[in-house]
């Protein structure tokens, strides 16, 4: 068993709600939201957010507020609002709680396999959060959307699984061979992967692959098919109102910002080589997330939405099949 | 602070912290929550169509047995016809030809493995 002093209990607690908990994340996921919409509106020659902050900059905040705090909450005939806000709370606490195993945490929690936890957290219960939320509205255009987002998990999420099993199955076998498939050992060792010429190569494919089931995790464009406004309504999201729109707003931002996380430290290394408390260790971390963040919002920017088939066969060719390969070049490099 | 765990308790503790913040959560959710009483309209418990008439409630859907028909018509029968219409063409040296591609296919593959199987065990 774990025994835990009360200092350590007070540590935990303030690395769940505070940082890189609750405030931290959601703030970040806030400012995902507007960097996104900011600078894809940029690219189409478009103002963006505007009026609320610095460059709009408190815009997603506001909308929060206002659909949290403000709004008249428009109750169904046929919907059970109750199922729908547990599982967007369950959705959210399982995002976050992940940020536990990241060398980002001052409180860190490691075990052997423990990827297999953060994809139970992030890849499980995210999806699943937002797919009874979405069935638990009864609506036709809900139901389209659910059976579009299961068509893209189906592809996506594995092949977001395999991407990120790479940088995992390398260092295990190459840097930390007492620490089994740990996401903490592959955090602060995966930046060597880049500098090794054997690493190299499945590293790159395996970037490739996770950047794109990113975008169709994040459900951007050109993956943005299982709410496909104009086309049906907002799909799953369609009878969503008030607090359940915004819980499902914070979940999709909550999510992105946690996926951007993982990558930035699993395929880019963190602040390594400089420690997180340095300057320099701060300010690399802060540019990797941003070209991360940039690189996605480009690709939302510049591509339209992509029908269904489409959907899947691009990521299946641009995704799921790098990723596979990545992994064989992992498994076949010699320790 | 680092704790090493074990999988099965580290899967018990992140189920408690989950539980711990969706509580956190639901409380923020709860405290944020409008205070005004509203009596709700008949239009607005209505399901959202969208300006459709209702009558598209009553179309049938895409039964999911479409999932299994279209990958047989699609992948399955076009391979199937592909490979019988390479072996199936009446001459002995066609027959030959497949065969023994096909065999050397699995000889090639199972080199491959013996190769793989020395160098990396």
């Amino acid at each position: 068993m774990i025994h835990m002093t009360l200092n350590e209990v007070f540590s935990v607690l303030v690395s769940l709600l505070v940082f890189p908990g609750l405030l931290f994340i959601v703030s970040l996921a806030f400012f995902t939201e507007w960097f996104i919409r900011k600078f894809s509106a940029r690219i189409q020659n478009r103002m963006g957010p505007t009026y609320v902050g610095p460059f709009g900059i408190l815009q997603p905040f506001m909308d929060f507020i206002k659909l949290a705090g403000v709004k008249e909450e428009i109750k169904q005939k046929y919907s059970i609002d109750w199922l729908a806000k547990v599982f967007g709370y369950m959705g959210l606490s399982a995002a976050i709680t992940a940020l536990t195993l990241f060398p980002l945490s001052p409180v860190r929690f490691t075990s052997n396999y423990d990827f297999l936890v953060y994809i139970y957290l992030c890849c499980v219960w995210v999806p699943v959060a937002i797919i009874v939320m979405g069935l638990s509205t009864s609506n036709p255009f809900a139901t389209i959307g659910v059976s579009r987002m299961l068509s893209i998990v189906t592809v996506c999420e594995p092949a977001y699984f395999i991407a990120i099993l790479t940088p995992i199955l390398l260092v295990t076998k190459l840097y930390s061979p007492d620490n089994v498939y740990s996401i903490y050992w592959t955090s602060v060792y995966s930046y060597r992967l880049w500098l090794n010429p054997y690493t190299l190569a499945p590293m790159v494919l395996g970037f490739i692959a996770i950047i794109v089931s990113l975008q169709a995790k994040s459900m951007l464009q050109p993956f943005n098919i299982p709410e496909a406004e104009q086309e049906i309504i907002a799909g799953f999201a369609t009878e969503f109102n008030s607090q359940l729109l915004a819980l499902s707003n914070l979940l999709h931002d909550v999510d992105t910002a946690v996926a951007i996380i993982s990558i930035v430290y699993l395929f880019l290394g963190g602040p390594y080589p400089f420690p997180h408390l340095s300057i320099e260790g701060v300010l690399i971390l802060v540019l990797k997330y941003l070209l991360v963040l940039a690189i996605v919002t480009i690709v939302k920017g510049v591509f339209g939405r992509f029908k269904i088939e489409q959907a899947i066969s691009v990521m299946a060719k641009y995704s799921l099949i790098p990723a596979l390969l990545a992994l064989i070049m992992a498994l076949i490099i010699p320790v | 602070m680092n704790y090493s765990l074990d999988p099965i308790l580290l899967t018990l503790i992140f189920s408690g912290f989950m539980a711990f913040l969706a509580l956190v959560i639901s409380i923020i959710f709860l405290m944020l929550k409008p205070r005004t009483r509203h009596s709700y309209s008949m239009e607005s418990i209505e399901m959202y169509l969208g300006g459709e008439s209702p009558s598209i409630l009553e179309r049938r859907t895409p039964p999911s047995s479409n999932l299994y028909w279209g990958f047989v018509l699609k992948y399955a029968y076009r391979v199937y016809y592909y490979l019988i219409s390479k072996v199936h063409t009446g001459r002995l040296s066609d027959w030959i030809y497949y065969m023994s591609s096909w065999y050397g296919f699995l000889i090639v593959i199972s080199f491959l493995l013996i190769i793989f199987y020395i160098i990396v065990w």
